[in-house]
């Protein structure tokens, strides 16, 4: 088994306003994601926050990339900092197959703050197996 | 002098309401463009969508969850983690019924955030027979004291 890394997937700008899109699709209106000024009150910074689970569709878009024929039975996320609006992302990581099954550890990176996010996940080599026949 | 806010309700092993959730391509569209995807062309949807339609299909707003644990959405809640399992891929245009339950609501302190409260809910996608689809047991951190 050798690890094999992931292609880097990069995120130039996080845009603000998909925020607001975000904010509608959960039904969230937590204002750290939708107002500047909620943010420096609660003393988190200046731009508003991006969603935990837009934060973690990016890093599995890297793996799914990477992968695209392998089929996702699960991951796990760890969400160690904030991302802001404005933020330039990297996404990078290690896979590793073993027999039917692959194991990913990506993390997410934002310019100045480090490591934002890691996340594991596993995934099935080929899709289908395991499944039980009708 | 430092008031201490009061300790967290007693609610772990409260059940949550369920819903129902559609996942529409729309909405698949709209987060694979947001978050540097794009659709795949099988009929899956994106697989954050077990966070999503948990969320959403909860029936419940964020407001109102958090309201259980006596915390208001003004104040900054966060989430910290999840973890998901899927039995199979989520699908565009299937509709899947969601249920829940709270875990657990543990007061910690944290050199970052100070006095916070942990809230650890786990949700639940079925298809419309019943079949599990996935589940996401997330975590959120609710701080209870202002940062400076």
């Amino acid at each position: 088994m050798t690890d094999t890394p992931l292609p880097p997937l990069r995120i130039e700008h996080v845009d603000a306003e998909a925020m607001h899109d975000w904010a509608d699709l959960l039904e969230d209106a937590n204002p750290i994601h939708l107002d500047p000024a909620a943010v420096r009150a609660l003393g988190l910074g200046d731009a508003v926050i991006n969603q935990g689970p837009r934060n973690i569709a990016v890093v599995l878009n890297a793996i799914s990339q990477a992968l695209p024929t392998a089929e996702l039975t699960g991951f796990s996320a760890r969400l160690l900092g904030n991302v802001h609006a404005g933020d330039a992302l990297l996404v990078e990581g290690l896979h590793r197959t073993d027999g039917a099954t692959i194991t990913c550890s990506a993390r997410l990176q934002a310019d100045g703050r480090g490591t934002v996010m890691t996340l594991e996940a596993h995934l099935r080599a080929e899709p289908g197996q395991g499944k039980e026949m009708p | 002098m430092i008031q201490t806010p009061p300790p967290p309700p007693d609610i772990a092993g409260t059940p949550l309401p369920g819903g129902f959730y559609t996942i529409s391509p729309v909405a698949n569209a709209m987060v694979c463009r947001t978050s540097g995807g794009k659709p795949r062309d099988d009929g899956s949807a994106h697989p954050i969508f077990a966070l999503i339609a948990t969320q959403v299909g909860l029936k419940l707003s964020v407001a109102e969850l958090l309201a259980l644990c006596d915390f208001d959405i003004a104040d900054g809640p966060m989430m910290a983690g999840c973890e998901v399992r899927f039995s199979r891929a989520l699908r565009i245009g299937e509709t899947y019924s969601v249920s829940g339950l709270i875990e657990r609501l543990e007061r910690k302190s944290s050199q970052r955030l100070g006095l916070m409260d942990l809230f650890v809910h786990r949700l639940d996608l079925a298809d419309l027979q019943g079949a599990h689809v996935a589940s996401t047991t997330n975590t959120w951190v609710l701080p209870r004291e202002k940062r400076p």
